[in-house]
């Protein structure tokens, strides 16, 4: 077993299943990633599974959600759920479970001289979860209500989930994380047993822990996980996604006094990918999430106040809360896409919205980012690196994300990539990589026949002015985002309530 | 030197030394450094927000959040969203009842060039009626996505009740129809920002890799020079309720799970009173996942998907709320019902273990938190309105740790009564058969 403090290694072991070598070679173990800090007293445990939604089986959507759920709050080991809340209470310490569509990630956090009553609990949470059957009661309970009220009475959560459905349509991202109403009635604890014994063992497992960590104490962790079967990796989706050759809208129809909408395409470059850290430096200086240097968000809310914000991704964005726009770590996926986010507009001014937002990405794809907008991004980015992971806990989570997913860790391997890139490089990125006639638009509107009608039909769809007028320069401007043609191959108006049926 | 040192403040429950310093000009300073290398969080904290509006300047502190990034008399907006992205900081702001703050985590060698360009926004803020009117714009997207949240509808009804003359009652982005109207008031904008973005009303604080005594003398040169105004209009204060408020939002915005706050009014917050820090330790024993509370309605009777409170650092009058996400819009009433008898059980004695469990995680959740700068910075900021040390927070956590089952008691007895409760429900409205 290796257990001196490495920086930075850790994979999940890989299983040959046809060993060339002959000689007898003592089996590595388990091998954490171990990130000692100084000067902290805190220690950060990570522990993550290939064991998210896209594991759900067809008619029990949910069961990833609710398995990870039930084994947070239904009880560890011989503990009662009320005994081991009871526990960390006194810890003052708490686990928390971020569930996406490849991974679930436990993580804990807690003194160092907690760490013999802590580790036991966070370990057998997911070694021996309890399951007790009230919690699991609980977790369904749970489960319908974050797909009732984070999703379904929440219209960006909603057209965000719709994009989600459109791009994956036939895959298993398809379904919302917690799962659909109709599949969460269907799974039964029975099922959660045996989605834990499948998804949770040794094979598909990578953890580490970072800050006030010592030998002693990585050894207690990793003897700890071995309790876990040793198993077969579930392993990442190997579905392939849809391929879209033209455009499609879906206007999703609820009572509601704004319009927003997403769009966007699947998108084959993952963070492994040569071109990852050129669409980086692209997106970036196009829409970063929650930053108002973008392009898109310097136009659409700067100049003319059409919305509270306008961003460009490249892989799927959850930010950690409300007050925390930073990326929620564990929520990478293995199959990205390509997408932009309109945040809500006054009705009247959605389909210039819409068009202006399209318009502005064919001609991100047509000229590409200017040498100074690409210098000052990639500026930018060398120093933005540093505040990517504010405390010892995120550094171990890019790490262990990184290393579930089998991609580079980009804490450690962007700055030589970036230091390389060349303009021409992130443009011929751009244009090899993101596709305008493939955009899939789904918006969320209040009068759904006449939003559509509107942006498909009326030659001219101008945004209102109230008192002051744009300067020649933005009136050409808005003249050519108006009369956009916007014409998807097909589209279609579906109510809230039936967004996934 | 211009500048007076008022306190400085060894670690306790913080995890840092905080200098606390004041400029001739009434600007208080908080420097604490912390072992985050490359690091530093700069946070400047402006003590206005909704609480002082008046019904004709509703929005109007929320609004100023957005113009600071408008520009000013020296830089424009594009050219210091340029600056900023050079340094690789983070730039987010919040607008808040009684506080305004802008906070930018920094690169630590880039933090003279941050105050410089911060300096320059919030002394000199910058706006014509094109950037008004974009800023409007901007602020009524907000206003529509906040509409479609029963959450946040459920909220805005209880504080509309519970404060019917304090500005604490109004949306605090004002209502649709105030941001409409900002458009064609450019006058009364610009003398709102005159009024309340000066030294007096401003508080820096800095945790992280920094040297502090170049920080000060940088501080000291750049915002030294910001002029003091005048007084400070009052804020109309709540008259003492009498009687339980009622309201309910019929939710018209398509299905939706019902909800429930029931709130009652306790006074302002004031870290160094003792009753603060028993009605921290109230919220834990309300909400807590191992307080009876949550055991009923959560696990033994399942009625609710989850239950909250809500204690916010108001300055001149808070509520403390129980929120409940219900199952079922019949149990309403059986949910009310059990927030009562729970809290009529504390008044009756509460069990010392419980209590001590409670209070001392709390404790250690909070010493957990403070691990980075960012969250430091917001300890600080949240505990010294206007201008208090950085001993207040010290103070408040040796108060929670005192805390016994007959403070509980009496606090409850005190405050926790019909005539100063307010209750707001929300359901989806019924269609008509």
């Amino acid at each position: 077993m290796l257990l001196s403090l490495l920086l930075g290694i850790g994979c999940p072991p890989k299983v040959d299943p046809e060993p060339a070598v002959v000689a007898a070679v003592e089996d590595p173990g388990l091998e954490p990633i171990v990130l000692p800090v100084d000067g902290t007293q805190i220690v950060y445990l990570n522990a993550t599974f290939h064991a998210g939604s896209a594991h759900d089986p067809e008619g029990k959507q949910g069961l990833a959600w609710i398995t990870a759920e039930l084994m947070k709050t239904g009880g560890a080991g011989a503990l009662m759920p009320d005994e081991v809340q009871t526990q960390l209470f006194a810890l003052g310490a708490e686990i928390e479970v971020v569930v996406d569509k490849d991974l679930v990630t436990f993580r804990g956090k807690a003194l160092r001289e907690d760490m013999p009553a802590f580790l036991p609990l966070f370990a057998e949470t997911i070694t021996s979860p309890g399951m007790d059957e009230s919690a699991f009661y609980r977790a369904v309970d749970s489960a319908k209500s974050q797909v009732q009220s984070g999703i379904l009475e929440s219209d960006e959560a909603l057209g965000d989930a719709v994009l989600d459905k459109v791009l994956n349509e036939g895959h298993p991202y398809w379904h919302p994380v917690q799962g659909l109403p109709s599949g969460i009635d269907n799974i039964a604890i029975e099922d959660v047993k045996t989605f834990h014994k499948a998804a949770y063992d040794q094979a598909g497992l990578s953890f580490g822990l970072a800050g006030a960590v010592d030998e002693p104490l990585v050894a207690d962790f990793v003897k700890a996980m071995e309790a876990l079967p040793v198993g077969e990796d579930e392993g990442l989706t190997s579905a392939e996604r849809k391929t879209f050759d033209t455009r499609q809208l879906v206007v999703i129809e609820r009572n509601t006094n704004a319009t927003g909408a997403h769009f966007g395409h699947p998108l084959d470059v993952t963070r492994s990918h040569p071109d990852y850290p050129a669409l980086l430096v692209a997106m970036t200086a196009y829409g970063a999430h929650r930053e108002s240097y973008g392009r898109l968000f310097r136009e659409m809310r700067g100049d003319r106040g059409l919305n509270y914000g306008d961003y460009a991704y490249i892989e799927h964005y959850r930010q950690v809360s409300v007050r925390d726009p930073s990326q929620l770590l564990g929520t990478l996926r293995a199959q990205p896409q390509f997408s932009v986010w309109v945040r809500p507009t006054d009705p009247e001014d959605a389909p210039f919205a819409v068009k202006m937002a399209i318009v502005m990405t064919e001609e991100l794809v047509a000229t590409g980012l200017t040498q100074e907008e690409f210098d000052s991004t990639r500026t930018h980015l060398l120093k933005r690196k540093k505040l990517w992971a504010k405390d010892p806990g995120r550094r171990l989570g890019y790490a262990v994300e990184a290393a579930s997913l089998d991609q580079p860790n980009i804490l450690e391997d962007l700055d030589e990539a970036l230091q390389e890139l060349t303009v021409e490089q992130v443009n011929a990125a751009i244009k090899a990589h993101i596709h305008p006639e493939q955009f899939q638009v789904v918006v969320v509107s209040g009068d759904g026949p006449k939003f559509a009608t509107t942006i498909l039909k009326t030659y001219e769809t101008p945004m209102t002015y109230k008192t002051s007028a744009p300067n020649s320069e933005q009136a050409e401007e808005d003249k050519r985002y108006a009369t956009y043609r916007f014409e998807p191959t097909a589209w279609t108006i579906i109510e809230a309530d039936k967004a996934f049926d | 030197m211009f500048l007076s040192l008022i306190a400085s403040v060894s670690a306790g429950v913080l995890p840092v030394d905080v200098q606390t310093e004041r400029l001739d000009n009434g600007l208080t300073i908080y420097l604490a450094p912390m072992d985050t290398p490359g690091v530093v969080s700069w946070q400047v904290w402006m003590d206005v927000g909704s609480r002082n509006e008046t019904t004709n300047s509703r929005g109007m502190a929320h609004l100023h959040m957005y113009l600071a990034s408008a520009g000013s008399r020296s830089m424009d907006r594009d050219e210091r969203e340029q600056q900023v992205l050079l340094t690789g900081a983070t730039d987010t702001a919040l607008a808040w009842v009684d506080q305004t703050t802008f906070s930018l985590d920094v690169p630590a060698e880039h933090l003279p060039s941050i105050i410089m360009i911060e300096a320059n926004r919030l002394m000199y803020m910058d706006y014509d009626a094109a950037d008004l009117e974009q800023t409007a714009g901007a602020v009524k997207g907000a206003h529509n996505r906040n509409q479609a949240n029963t959450e946040r509808a459920l909220s805005e009804a209880h504080m509309g009740a519970a404060y019917a003359v304090h500005p604490y009652g109004h949306p605090l982005l004002g209502t649709a129809e105030d941001i409409d109207g900002f458009d064609d008031r450019i006058d009364d904008v610009s003398s709102w920002y005159k009024t309340w973005y000066r030294p007096e009303n401003a508080r820096i604080v800095v945790v992280g890799d920094f040297d502090p005594q170049a920080v000060l003398t940088q501080l000291n040169l750049t915002f030294g020079v910001w002029e003091p105004g005048v007084e400070f209009p009052t804020v109309v204060q709540e008259p003492e309720q009498t009687a339980t408020r009622r309201v309910q939002v019929d939710w018209d915005k398509g299905p939706a799970n019902p909800r429930i706050a029931v709130g009652w009014g306790v006074p302002g917050f004031d870290p160094r009173d003792p009753d603060a820090a028993t009605l921290a330790v109230i919220e834990e024993l309300l909400a807590s996942e191992v307080g009876p509370l949550y055991q009923d309605l959560v696990v033994e009777r399942a009625l609710v998907y989850g239950v909250s409170t809500e204690l916010e650092e108001y300055a001149d009058m808070r509520q403390f709320v129980v929120n409940a996400e219900v199952k079922h819009v019949d149990d309403l009433g059986l949910v009310e019902e059990a927030v009562l008898a729970a809290v009529a059980d504390l008044a009756e004695g509460v069990d010392p273990e419980t209590l001590a469990l409670l209070r001392d995680s709390a404790l250690a959740r909070f010493r957990l938190s403070q691990d980075t700068p960012f969250a430091v910075a917001q300890t600080i900021g949240t505990f010294t309105y206007g201008g208090r040390d950085a001993l207040a927070v010290e103070a408040f956590y040796r108060n929670y740790a005192k805390v016994t089952a007959e403070d509980v008691s009496r606090v409850v007895k005190e405050y926790f009564v019909a005539e100063h409760m307010t209750v707001a429900s929300l359901s989806a409205k019924q269609e008509e058969e």
